[in-house]
């Protein structure tokens, strides 16, 4: 590691798109100069803005652009970082680390079918991933997205969805928790869109990021499907501090979310979440 | 750093001091042991022999700090009207001689040195500080205080192994002098006139009289830590001893503080003005309230016997062991004498091993 890997570096917001009344989607640019924020979907980055701190979001970008790339942040009224990125403006600078993690494993996973599952905030490093298989799409198999909120309101790039939805390269399935009149998709939980599959248990690999309470009904019915623990994947979430698995705010057990993760394999992620729940 | 060779010398114990005084010669910072007022002892730097002693217990604090200091300044910023912000990160530290370190401190060094340095990615502010230093050790002859335990982790002891670039042990009327390093061949060469080569009785002599202080006189605490290591890490510590050792926490994070080995920090913004401030890190611990706080500031549940657990795991759990190269703890007994429930680590390994018998029946002090 450098110095400068504590070190921010400094990209200049391009765009800010409002996505849901919490949540902005931010454009930035890095200049000419910089290496470039070259990364597998999975990773992620530390946001920084000065005089206030740093926080972990992920990359929702296609990882074929290197010098511009997105993070979708979600305002929380008591967010030290959050609030004040929420209030920058188009042509303001922050501060980026990373990319950080691992990723998920796509390059082993050439050939197979890949199944994608996101709850909520958890559909930003899927989007990345998605844009990535799309543009090696004959190396992959079938190729499907869930996505499940809590209302259509809530829900993330509704352009890229409703782009998705219509599109022949890929499957793209939406729910909403709570439907309204407006809705005339499907209503429930992501769980309920995977029974519906027919998966190849042979031939498929799960990628999964979103709140506990999706992703370990979801595995219950795709271990009942045959799938294995070492097909699922998970996109883990810490506040890490430090990104580099030194400053142990996201060791779980032996993992350091940060530095192992933030992909798992399901197998890691039951024996972190037993780890946790033993007490 | 391993050490490559060890040169065994002699020197009396009447040059010490002669000793002491030759370290300024050097051109570098000496940070040594003082006394404070009120009688506490702390690793400053000094710039006369008079002000350094080296009759004293076991520092509350570990000269450690000065390899990992509780607060370290990642970098100063300035916003600029337009374009990027500058941002300028600390002058790289000048060389220093950190003297009379003792073999605990040595120990965690080692620690630290692997899991900042060997384990990848390398920590280059602690990388900096740690080239910048020369360590010389004073090696114990009887236990420093009532608290050491340091026979019972593994590998360590009255006499540091490795770790070290020059090692004092006082044997009778002579100190020991080990070199083991380019930084300590210096050291040497300023105490050429001091020195002569040590005869083999004089290290035999040494060896002998570290295993019968390992033998004889640190046997009041017995930490077992072995055992331990094996209970905790196979997890089958129950979740009544953790609650039982939560019980006699007060959530004071002292014994994090205080600890040479534990490495976790914090980082924070802080704002001189509108304009400028600094990023900095700060030392953090589990066994705060705090310290699992999420985004939002929402705390999920982990209550104290959850950072009990978190905290000995990450000292004695097997795989956090290989990822230091050693037990994360090295005996130096600051647990022991900063934490106000008297639950220090050999009370931690003794509940680990052998659960309390009832509930109600409160561990004593150890």
């Amino acid at each position: 590691m450098r110095l400068e890997d504590y070190m921010p570096r400094f990209a200049q917001i391009e765009d800010i798109r409002i996505e849901t009344d919490t949540e902005k989607t931010f454009t930035m640019r890095l200049p000419d100069d910089d290496p470039g924020m070259v990364f597998t979907p999975g990773q992620f980055i530390e946001l920084s803005v000065l005089g206030a701190g740093e926080a972990p979001f992920g990359l929702a970008s296609s990882p074929a652009e290197t010098h511009v790339f997105q993070s979708t942040v979600r305002r929380y009224s008591a967010g030290v970082v959050t609030v004040p990125l929420h209030r920058m403006q188009v042509g303001d600078f922050v501060g980026v680390r990373g990319p950080l993690g691992n990723g998920f494993p796509l390059k082993k996973h050439a050939g197979d079918d890949i199944l994608l599952i996101a709850g909520g905030l958890g559909l930003p490093t899927l989007r990345a991933a998605v844009f990535y298989l799309l543009d090696r799409r004959d190396e992959y198999g079938d190729i499907t997205l869930l996505y499940g909120a809590r209302t259509p309101q809530d829900r993330l790039y509704k352009h890229d969805l409703e782009t998705w939805s219509h599109s022949p390269l890929l499957q793209c399935y939406q729910t909403v928790d709570v439907a309204d009149e407006n809705w005339d998709g499907e209503a429930g939980y992501v769980s309920q869109l995977v029974e519906k599959l027919q998966l190849d248990p042979e031939k498929t690999s799960v990628y999964m990021c979103g709140p506990a309470v999706m992703i370990n009904p979801v595995v219950e019915i795709l271990e009942r499907m045959g799938l294995t623990d070492e097909q699922m994947y998970v996109n883990m979430e810490a506040h890490m501090k430090c990104g580099v698995g030194k400053c142990g705010h996201c060791l779980i057990r032996d993992k350091y979310v940060c530095l192992d993760g933030p992909v798992f394999t399901y197998g890691e992620v039951k024996q972190m979440q037993q780890f946790q729940d033993a007490i | 750093m391993p050490n490559i060779r060890v040169a065994s010398y002699m020197m009396d114990k009447g040059s010490l001091q002669a000793a002491m005084e030759k370290l300024f010669e050097l051109g570098q910072r000496v940070i040594a042991p003082t006394r404070a007022p009120k009688g506490d002892i702390f690793f400053r730097e000094v710039s006369d022999v008079s002000q350094i002693v080296t009759d004293f217990g076991n520092s509350l604090v570990s000269p450690v700090e000065h390899l990992r200091p509780p607060k370290e300044v990642y970098f100063r910023y300035e916003l600029t009207e337009e374009g990027p912000p500058e941002v300028s990160p600390p002058p790289a530290p000048e060389p220093f001689v950190l003297f009379h370190l003792r073999p605990c401190d040595v120990a965690a060094v080692e620690c630290l040195d692997h899991f900042f340095i060997e384990r990848q990615p390398v920590d280059v502010l602690y990388q900096q500080r740690r080239q910048a230093a020369t360590l010389i050790a004073m090696a114990c002859v009887e236990p420093a205080a009532e608290t050491c335990f340091c026979p019972c982790c593994e590998g360590g002891g009255p006499v540091a192994a490795s770790g070290y670039d020059v090692q004092l042990t006082l044997v009778d009327e002579k100190y020991l002098v080990e070199v083991a390093t380019d930084k300590g061949e210096r050291i040497r060469a300023l105490w050429e006139d001091l020195l002569e080569t040590a005869p083999a009785e004089l290290i035999t002599q040494r060896d002998e009289q570290a295993e019968y202080a390992v033998r004889e006189l640190f046997s009041s605490l017995q930490a077992n830590m072995a055992a331990a290591v094996r209970r905790v890490s196979a997890e089958t510590v129950t979740r009544e001893t953790w609650e039982a050792i939560a019980e006699h926490c007060y959530s004071c994070g002292g014994c994090s503080f205080m600890c040479p080995v534990c490495t976790c920090f914090d980082v924070n913004d802080v704002k001189f003005d509108d304009n400028t401030g600094m990023r900095v890190r700060q030392m953090d611990s589990c066994r705060l309230f705090g310290y699992p706080r999420e985004a939002a500031g929402a705390i999920r549940g982990f209550e104290t016997p959850y950072r009990a657990r978190m905290y000995a795991f990450h000292k004695l759990g097997y795989d956090h062991v290989l990822e230091r190269g050693r037990y994360g703890c090295v005996g130096c007994g600051r647990c022991i004498m900063t934490c106000l429930g008297h639950m220090g680590m050999p009370t931690i390994c003794k509940l680990a091993r052998r659960p309390p018998v009832a509930a109600d029946k409160a561990p004593q002090k150890s």
